[in-house]
């Protein structure tokens, strides 16, 4: 299969300094400049097959959200490379990204948000047809471009005069779905997607979005804290913890023989349906901040197996068992 | 069941809201008892009504709310007849209420000990230096490493799992009968939600404490509770112990819940959802609040509310087609 999108080394930084005011610090008796960084993502590398569905999970904090911006180039990178199709697109300006702005599409999380409350549904979808899509389609198709891609997201096209806040949280999503559809899209990054929705919703709009996948050819990029939604959608998975991928797998071998100490933790923490009591791995100490990222290994200070070289070194993504590549160098190692 | 064997009695409890356009009901007749040390899963999604109900225990359902009808019998005493200075007495000291977000039990402003003290002082006669102790113990209780140190800290020094844990300790400073949790794992990562939750259980073992749990996560609740009562537009639909609600489901809506859950279907597989969407307390159709998305609604469930009775598999459930 060949790569839709390559993630190459891609590294992401958010300056919180401040103002040169804020920024200022006494120290020892001497007034310092601090810089306050958050690492988000760091040198993470991952491939998107076309046609699979590669989620990406983690815990909140964990840089999985800022590294689905930063493919969509919402975000520019601060180090490394986004290709689409062999072509790099992490460097192109404004006009540039418009053609791929047609072939990648998003989805958001908070389906209040990220429709404009000023606009009817029917501006909403039209807009980005218009704009991306202008020369290709006429103008009398538009219309019925819109009712079309409604049925198909199943939102009744007589509603397209109203507003945003007239509909219900999963309807809010379905146009969201709409609207990343509109302009016929390759790649589709939901960031997400269901997790403000009730689980009967859920189940409606994962049916909706694994359907689409089907009869369009689509290629996702998943993002999600919910395994076992994850579980169930997945060709690959891709498990971000403080900024790195620690282990990337098919969804099968993370799920039956999950390998890294942090999927393996993450795992046994999910609450299964109908088993009483807890058994789950627990991890040593607090979370650490992306700020100050810890040395070597970013798990180390929670890991039970982390040693010298796990403070020092940081772990490259090697294969493993079952076709897995995981950063770990107790596994490298063969310690586990 | 004896009413006065059980810790808690809730009979029909109603709670409406009196707004200009007219009375929203919230919760319609809901009844459900709950044995000492017993823990029961409050479920349903958003809008059912489960989070007021909880509310409405200790009567803290804020204007234009309030409650229009049924009993909650606890330790003796009907709570809806009581006047609010003996609500006050039982509130934070019999019956302690855990929220989602801990900030709104932990005052920003002052430290974690100084919180704790004052919520002793408010129900003990006891001088300040034994409420102290009983708060380094409650905060011991709760697995917080150098609990000393921590008592002179504030809640922004803490991450929001470490939060959570005050807040439960703080709900356990009067060793409650009962604890009322709202949703208290849901604004929490999945590994600090196993281990709050398992905390949780533990506590309410050793401790002997009555458990109402609130969520909408079946996955959660069928972990800690023995007892499950499923809510939906502001009704019961079923109740019935953890062990049969999730395995050997009776009423639709609870099975179309648990159809819709993907731990359920094989993987890649369609999974079943529930058409339409929950009507909002403005809009709730005559006869079985579910009947518009039931797939096996019939003319009786569009005329008559279902009762909440005892049926063959051993639970309670709202329903006319499996009588």
């Amino acid at each position: 299969m060949a790569a839709l999108v390559n993630i190459q080394n891609i590294s992401k930084h958010f300056d919180i300094s401040g103002s040169w005011l804020e920024r200022l610090r006494l120290v020892d008796g001497k007034i310092r400049q601090e810089h306050t960084v958050v690492r988000a993502v760091n040198n993470v590398s991952l491939d998107v097959h076309e046609g699979e569905t590669l989620s990406v999970v983690g815990e909140s904090g964990c840089g999985k959200s800022t590294l689905a911006r930063t493919v969509m180039r919402l975000y520019p990178p601060n180090e490394g490379r986004v290709l689409y199709r062999g072509k790099r697109i992490d460097n192109l300006d404004s006009n540039g990204m418009r053609t791929y702005r047609a072939k990648m599409q998003m989805v958001f999380q908070d389906p209040y948000a990220s429709l404009n409350p000023r606009m009817r549904v029917r501006q909403i979808l039209q807009e980005p047809i218009r704009f991306l899509r202008g020369g290709e389609v006429p103008k009398g198709e538009i219309h019925d471009r819109v009712a079309d891609i409604m049925l198909q997201v199943g939102v009744d096209p007589d509603w397209q005069d109203r507003y945003p806040h007239e509909f219900s949280g999963g309807q809010r999503q379905r146009i969201s779905i709409a609207r990343s559809l509109a302009v016929d899209p390759e790649f589709i990054v939901a960031d997400e997607p269901i997790a403000a929705l009730d689980v009967s919703i859920q189940a409606q709009i994962l049916n909706l979005l694994m359907d689409l996948q089907q009869k369009r050819g689509l290629t996702y990029m998943f993002i999600s804290h919910d395994l076992s939604v994850v579980k169930h959608i997945s060709s690959r998975v891709a498990v971000m913890y403080l900024g790195t991928v620690c282990e990337l797998a098919g969804a099968e071998a993370v799920f039956e023989s999950p390998q890294h100490p942090y999927t393996r933790a993450l795992l046994s923490a999910i609450p299964r349906l109908g088993e009483q009591g807890f058994g789950h791995e627990k991890l040593k100490g607090d979370v650490p901040t992306p700020i100050k990222l810890p040395s070597g290994c970013v798990f180390h200070s929670r890991c039970r197996h982390a040693d010298k070289r796990c403070t020092e070194q940081i772990p490259n993504l090697l294969p493993a068992a079952n076709g897995a590549r995981v950063a770990c160098h107790a596994i490298e190692e063969q310690r586990i | 069941m004896n009413n006065r064997d059980q810790l808690l009695s809730v009979k029909d409890l109603s709670i409406s809201f009196k707004l200009r356009r007219g009375a929203l009901t919230a919760v319609n007749r809901v009844s459900f008892d709950l044995a000492k040390g017993e823990r029961l899963g409050l479920v349903g999604e958003s809008g059912a009504g489960k989070s007021v109900t909880g509310f409405g225990i200790l009567n803290l359902v804020s204007k234009p709310g309030r409650i229009t009808g049924g009993s909650i019998h606890f330790e003796g005493r009907d709570l809806t007849r009581l006047s609010e200075e003996e609500l006050r007495r039982i509130r934070g000291n019999r019956i302690s209420m855990i929220f989602q977000d801990p900030m709104m039990t932990l005052n920003p402003v002052l430290t974690i000990g100084t919180q704790m003290e004052e919520t002793l002082l408010a129900h003990r006669n006891i001088s300040r230096r034994e409420a102290a102790a009983i708060a380094l113990d409650r905060i011991r209780k709760v697995a917080i490493s150098s609990p000393e140190k921590r008592l002179k800290q504030y809640p922004h020094e803490f991450s929001g799992g470490m939060r959570q844990r005050i807040v439960i300790a703080i709900a356990l400073l009067t060793s409650p009968a009962l604890i009322i949790a709202d949703e208290p794992t849901t604004a929490l990562d999945v590994t600090i939600q196993a281990d709050i939750l398992e905390l949780l259980l533990h506590l309410c073992e050793s401790e002997q404490m009555g458990l109402i749990l609130i969520t909408h996560d079946l996955a959660v609740v069928s972990q800690v509770t023995d007892r499950i009562a499923v809510m939906y537009a502001g009704m019961i639909m079923e109740t019935g112990s953890t062990e049969q609600i999730i395995t050997k489901p009776q009423h639709p809506y609870t099975r179309g819940l648990l159809g819709a859950l993907p731990q359920n279907i094989p993987r890649g597989g369609r999974l079943k959802q529930i058409p339409g969407v929950m009507p909002s307390p403005s809009s709730i159709p005559p006869g079985c609040p579910f009947g518009d998305r039931c797939l096996s609604c019939e003319d009786v469930c569009r005329r008559e509310v279902p009762p909440l009775t005892p049926k063959e598999a051993g639970c309670l459930a709202a329903c006319h087609l499996l009588d």
